[in-house]
């Protein structure tokens, strides 16, 4: 099996530079300090994505605007556009599809397909790489990084090896010693701070090093993970790429930053009702009922923290989840200033298939039409056009959560 | 031709052809006024897709001001929009 992944190159850098030359705008952003930054007004003064000499100057992703204008007085910044992001993802998508009918929409800017010779006149997976990266500078505007290599994971890594819009392949034992052995550990798929931290203390450094050690003593110190991890560095990864749609999606949840730190409970219900709206709408258009809930609570000196329920059974029904979050959050939090709320749900099963209870039917029936038809009206008049009489006449929204109003794509390419 | 990707009023014609045709169009100049332009010639036409944006690009001629010119005009097919995009 030969795979592909394409992963746009600082993608909403570049997609903005594309739109913004398009309409005219003088430089091309790409070859200039600039970044993509949310609004430090709402608290999300956060460094989105930076051009090439934006990382010269020594600003890195997710480093803060006051930094940003700090290190390089005179970058530009420009907010995140997320309805042109999607359009290019969807682009990119659509485009990819011409060459394989199995393509993984992995995220916003990444796919993964599968290289199938029968496509396009039988050409072989490099000259399809170089197709694919030409035609997307060509006909799009924004260039891509293209890694062909032997399964998922080594064309993952490929196409990390050096940006932007290169094709690199890791395709045999002599291609990734050459290529992937020399890189340094934290470089390899699923090694983040603190595994690399405990590697380096047992001196390895390099992936060539990490997949020279010995199994034994990696499980021992990272159990199952360690496995994982070794095998990774020895390119050895079964995982099949598989369309997005017959993924089966594990958990759903929603977060939200609040514009200042609150203090008050009934606020904090309030705000948690807002999340459990798009959380619980989310669970609906997905046909599934959840019987895990978990709460998520960031403080303002950034200490965070969960506490979760497993219910004896399984709801969507958005009342019902905010009684549950409400009570697990009087339960966990401590009383200091919260930053950052979030509500998850987990442990799924279908929507069709699930323990009825004697006592509830009537009124689970009866819940279940009231949601469909507030989803019904969302869906044809938008989402302001029902809510809930808390929310009336304040300043709080009845939707909380999701990226662009829940209109966009994020990890694992599903929509929101 | 340099970008100047103004926005226009514009009469088309949709008929049974696949892309509308620029009929005449108006836009604002910098003293205020409109100036009236009906397309004389279309010379080419070109689907794009740059940023993902789906558009169609018109070359077309006209006599602007007792001057025959050369301009490009942008259809964004999915905000219903049109553009002075080259002049």
């Amino acid at each position: 099996m030969t795979v592909l992944q394409v992963d746009a190159n600082s993608a909403y850098l570049s997609w903005t530079a594309a739109a913004l030359l398009e309409q005219g705008y003088p430089v091309d952003i790409r070859t200039v300090p600039s970044c993509i930054a949310g609004n430090p007004k709402n608290r999300h003064g956060i460094i989105l994505a930076k051009s090439i000499p934006a990382k010269k100057c020594g600003i890195g992703t997710a480093c803060s605007v006051f930094e940003a204008r700090e290190r390089c007085p005179e970058i530009l910044m420009f907010p995140p556009d997320f309805d042109l992001y999607l359009a290019c993802s969807s682009a990119m998508y659509e485009l990819l599809q011409e060459y394989s009918s199995v393509v993984e929409r992995y995220s916003v800017d990444e796919c993964f397909l599968e290289f199938q010779s029968s496509m396009r006149g039988g050409k072989d997976a490099l000259a399809t790489a170089y197709e694919i990266k030409e035609r997307i500078k060509e006909e799009f505007g924004f260039t891509v990084n293209v890694g062909v290599g032997r399964n998922k994971l080594l064309a993952k890594m490929a196409c990390e090896l050096e940006k932007p819009d290169k094709v690199h392949t890791l395709l045999d034992e002599k291609d990734m010693h050459a290529k992937m052995w020399p890189l340094d550990v934290n470089e390899l798929f699923m090694v983040g701070r603190a595994t690399t931290r405990k590697l380096k203390r047992i001196n390895i450094n390099t992936i060539g090093d990490l997949a020279q050690a010995d199994p034994v003593l990696l499980r021992t110190i990272f159990k199952s993970h360690g496995q994982l991890i070794w095998e990774y560095a020895n390119g050895m990864d079964m995982s099949r790429v598989i369309p997005n749609d017959q993924i089966m999606q594990k958990g759903i949840g929603n977060s939200m930053t609040i514009k200042y730190d609150l203090t008050d409970m009934e606020e904090a219900s309030t705000y948690l009702l807002s999340l459990t709206e798009r959380v619980g709408s989310r669970l609906r258009k997905h046909q599934c009922k959840a019987s895990l809930i978990s709460v998520s609570v960031c403080t303002n000196s950034f200490m965070r923290y969960t506490h979760q329920m497993k219910l004896p059974f399984y709801t969507d029904d958005t009342t019902t989840i905010h009684r549950y979050v409400c009570r697990l959050f009087a339960e966990c939090w401590k009383g200091e200033p919260v930053r950052q709320l979030g509500v998850r749900t987990g442990d799924f099963t279908r929507k069709d298939e699930y323990q009825l209870t004697v006592f509830d039917v009537g009124r689970i029936e009866r819940d279940e039409a009231l949601n469909r038809a507030v989803d019904d009206i969302r869906g044809r008049f938008g989402e302001d056009a029902i809510y809930r009489g808390r929310f009336a006449n304040s300043s709080f929204r009845p939707i909380e959560g999701g990226v662009n109003g829940g209109n966009f794509l994020m990890m694992g390419g599903y929509e929101q | 031709m340099k970008i100047v990707a103004k926005q226009i009023d514009m009469i088309a014609k949709f008929n049974r052809e696949k892309v509308p045709v620029p009929y005449k169009f108006r836009y604002e100049q910098s003293s205020g006024e409109y100036l009236e332009i009906k397309i004389d010639k279309i010379l080419a036409t070109e689907s794009r897709r740059l940023a993902g944006i789906e558009t169609i690009i018109y070359t077309c001629q006209s006599e602007v001001e007792g001057e025959v010119r050369m301009y490009e005009l942008k259809y964004i097919i999915g905000q219903y929009r049109w553009e002075l995009y080259k002049i």
